[in-house]
């Protein structure tokens, strides 16, 4: 899945080009203008329906959640964040070993793929419970429903990068007598780098969610926990503050992914 | 590719010869059934902590009215949240194509707000929606309005320009420039969306019912948790998987159909 | 280096299917020939080369490379395939020392790192592309690509060189350049040559014997030699001679003007004379 947004549409025939001043100062100013309006839109709809602040509590409120207790949401993000970036780290190993293992051992693949791939689709979040029973409350039981999220989309991506390796390229190592490990190093690996790149991409996102409903679901430390206290006060604008800052740490840790991504990968 | 000098097998042959390379698979499963009866009677486990697979068919077979009834509720809400989500993410992303304003100033903001764990507006919704339908049909909609808005300006975005050419050159309207060839060229991303799509809202509708319903499949998962019943939870795990697996068959089965020609080339 | 082989067999089997690649192939090419195979797609004429070079075992008869049976890959051969197939990661140059690294991790590289690393200095400048080796491969046109991928069948100084239809994927006019590039490249080393392509004018100007295959089974339906002098210069393709080699090597072929259906019109002023 590409993410980049060339501009197809300005490129056609026809549409007039801005100059690519203007189109660089707007890159960053839109999104600014459109946070402004998106404030500005928000407040307006509170004058014009009236809604009691637990049901949609006006901006400045949710502001000053963020500027008063911003520290607090913070740290309990950060414990959010260690259980996030663990189940990451472990399940995108896994992940890519499991791949690794799938795609080179045809018996460990006739084995094992079809359940992965049974596990892959349907709702993983049905397993929590049993994690629960069998792992308790802790931070070993929020981990390893991390793991559980952000495993599946590596491995299928491991697989679909190296199942991609050029064919020839592998018979021209060979036929200089390279060995496997040689070859694998050399050529494989890079060749499915990026898309092994995707696949950690895609479970970064599935650990965010991990990290965030194993909380949810067990409240106790982190800032799951604190959106489930909070709803239990009707605190809306605690819940809305918390949102943000979880927004702010999934979008920059998406972005600087993202920026390593391209590093890794200068060559595309 | 392959021409003569082939020889056909028959086709009892055939099917044996399937069943063989399904060997390890079918070993696998036996070996995880057969490791589930030993560590119980080795570990001295507790049929709280694990119960006999007997217990659990029999849990299965016991409640089987109830896990209809659930299963029923969850598929009812997943359509729903699916049809809403999917439509005001397309209709969303037809709009923001058309706006360079809305493109420049949402879409980083899109792709980066993919990562933000949905979950986490439960409580929000929970008080705009209230509790049952509307919270899980809100959840799953919003999970998926994102999913198929992205794929639709994905779809959008990478429409081959001499294909735009073409329709200009025909002297074709915008609206039917999008209807006649954007769109259909958009399909086959937009069907990834349908068939992920279809998957996305399950998951949502069953983790809704986890967190914060009174019924539903998810929420049977939890109730037995909560009457420490682990055989019934198991099973209610086990349908919620066999859902899950007819839901993905007919994603998959959907974008086959519609986009036969995407399929059939890239094969 | 010499090349014998001995009623060549290959079969491919899977699960539900059996393909008989190639029968009874048999050939004898000398040292430093250049000898290019054509036939249509499909005839195993890729499936020849990899059998050459060891990749691929026969399911019966045997390879001989200077009277020595193949018995996997040998390490001493060059291979040039239809795309470029370079590492894109790598520059030009690293590409080009690829081979080193391979055989140095087999503590088979002959020389030192530098040795090579002159070596692949030299050939890049025989190819005309001294002024890149720092360039990215998406950096350089298709012909220039496959350049490159020349000099790094070369780089090891291999005795052999199999070349999978290497400017299949190129247009007309870059097609000959390359033919002449490739030419020249040959004078000076003195390779022996597979050359497998399915362009019959290419196969004629640029070989001392061209083997022809039928489609599968792949089996040699005979040859023809080249008797055009060398060194061979552009201007020879249009000459009665070339014009002469390349209508025998089509009807060898078993294409003849008047059941070529795609182009009725055709006829040759030599249709008379040959054939």
């Amino acid at each position: 899945m590409s993410t980049t947004l060339s501009d197809p549409a300005r490129a056609e025939a026809g549409a007039p080009m801005p100059s690519r001043r203007t189109e660089q100062i707007r890159r960053f100013s839109d999104p600014i203008l459109f946070a402004a309006l998106f404030v500005f839109g928000w407040q307006a709809f509170v004058w014009i329906s009236g809604f009691h602040p637990v049901v949609l509590p006006p901006p400045a409120r949710v502001f000053r959640i963020l500027a008063n207790q911003g520290d607090f949401l913070v740290e309990n993000m950060l414990v959010t964040m260690r259980t996030i970036v663990w189940g990451f780290v472990i399940g995108g190993l896994l992940g890519f070993v499991a791949g690794v293992l799938i795609n080179y051992f045809e018996r460990f693949r006739r084995a094992v793929y079809p359940i992965l791939v049974a596990l892959y689709v349907i709702p993983k979040a049905v397993f929590i419970p049993l994690f629960i029973l069998w792992w308790g409350v802790g931070p070993l039981y929020k981990i390893l429903v991390t793991v559980l999220l952000a495993f599946f989309p590596v491995t299928e991506n491991t697989i679909t990068g190296l199942q991609g390796v050029d064919r020839e390229m592998m018979e021209l190592t060979q036929s200089l007598g390279g060995r496997r490990w040689f070859a694998f190093r050399k050529v494989a690996l890079p060749f499915s780098l990026p898309f092994i790149l995707a696949g950690l991409r895609i479970g970064l996102t599935e650990a965010f969610i991990g990290g965030v409903l194993s909380e949810i679901l067990v409240p106790s430390t982190g800032i799951g926990s604190r959106i489930v206290e909070a709803a239990a006060f009707s605190n809306t604008e605690f819940i809305i503050a918390s949102i943000m800052v979880v927004a702010s740490f999934g979008i920059a840790a998406y972005f600087l992914f993202l920026w390593i991504e391209k590093r890794l990968t200068f060559w595309q | 590719m392959i021409h003569d000098s082939v020889a056909p097998p028959g086709r009892a042959r055939k099917i044996a010869r399937r069943l063989w390379n399904t060997r390890e698979l079918l070993l696998t499963l036996l070996g995880i059934l057969v490791f589930w009866i030993v560590i119980i009677e080795v570990r001295d486990f507790h049929r709280i902590v694990l119960p006999s697979p007997g217990a659990v068919v029999d849990a299965f077979t016991g409640n089987l009215s109830e896990y209809a009834s659930a299963g029923f509720i969850t598929f009812y809400e997943m359509i729903l949240g699916f049809i809403a989500g999917g439509a005001l993410g397309f209709f969303s992303a037809i709009g923001i194509f058309y706006s360079p304003f809305l493109r420049r100033s949402l879409y980083p903001l899109l792709l980066g707000f993919r990562i933000v764990p949905k979950v986490a507006f439960v409580p929000l919704f929970l008080v705009w929606f209230g509790i049952g339908v509307g919270v899980k049909v809100a959840l799953a909609s919003f999970a998926i309005f994102f999913l198929i808005l992205v794929q639709t300006l994905l779809g959008l975005t990478s429409v081959e320009p001499e294909l735009v050419e073409l329709g200009r050159s025909l002297k074709m309207s915008e609206l039917s420039l999008l209807r006649r060839i954007r769109l259909p060229a958009a399909l086959p991303a937009i069907m990834v969306g349908v068939k992920l799509g279809i998957t996305y809202a399950l998951t949502n509708v069953v983790v809704a019912e986890m967190v914060v319903a009174t019924n539903g499949l998810g929420f049977l998962v939890v109730e037995a948790r909560s009457k420490i019943k682990t055989d019934e939870m198991i099973a209610a795990i086990f349908v919620v998987a066999f859902i899950g697996l007819i839901v993905y068959a007919v994603g998959l089965w959907v974008e086959r159909k519609v986009v036969f020609w995407y399929v059939e080339e890239n094969r | 280096m010499g090349i014998k082989l001995d009623r060549l067999d290959k079969v491919f089997q899977t699960d539900d299917l059996t393909v008989q690649a190639l029968r009874d192939v048999s050939a004898e090419i000398g040292d430093s020939e250049f000898v290019s195979i054509i036939g249509p797609s499909g005839c195993g004429k890729s499936t020849l080369l990899r059998l050459v070079s060891g990749l691929l075992p026969p399911t019966q008869g045997t390879v001989y490379l200077d009277g020595t049976p193949v018995e996997g890959p040998a390490g001493n051969i060059g291979f040039v395939f239809q795309a470029p197939t370079l590492l894109k990661w790598r520059t030009v140059f690293r590409n080009v020392m690829f081979p080193y690294e391979v055989l140095a991790s087999q503590r088979k590289a002959t020389g030192s790192k530098e040795d090579y690393e002159d070596r692949a200095r030299m050939l890049l400048k025989m190819a005309g592309l001294e002024d890149f080796p720092d360039a990215y491969p998406k950096q350089l046109s298709g012909g220039m690509q496959q350049r490159v991928s020349i000099c790094r069948a070369l780089i090891h100084d291999p005795e052999l060189l199999l070349m999978d239809e290497p400017f299949g994927a190129l247009d007309e006019f870059t097609r000959e350049r390359m033919n002449e590039e490739l030419l020249r490249i040959w004078r000076e080393t003195r390779k022996t040559v597979i050359f497998v392509t399915h362009h019959i004018p290419e196969a004629v100007f640029l070989s001392d014997r061209i083997l022809v295959m039928s489609p599968r089974p792949g089996t040699i339906l005979g040859e023809v030699v080249v008797d055009l002098p060398r060194p061979r210069i552009a201007e020879m393709r249009e000459s009665v001679e070339f014009l002469e080699q390349v209508v025998a090597t089509r009807h060898l072929i078993g294409i003849r003007p008047g059941d070529d259906s795609l182009s009725p019109d055709f006829s040759s002023p030599l249709k008379d004379g040959s054939g």
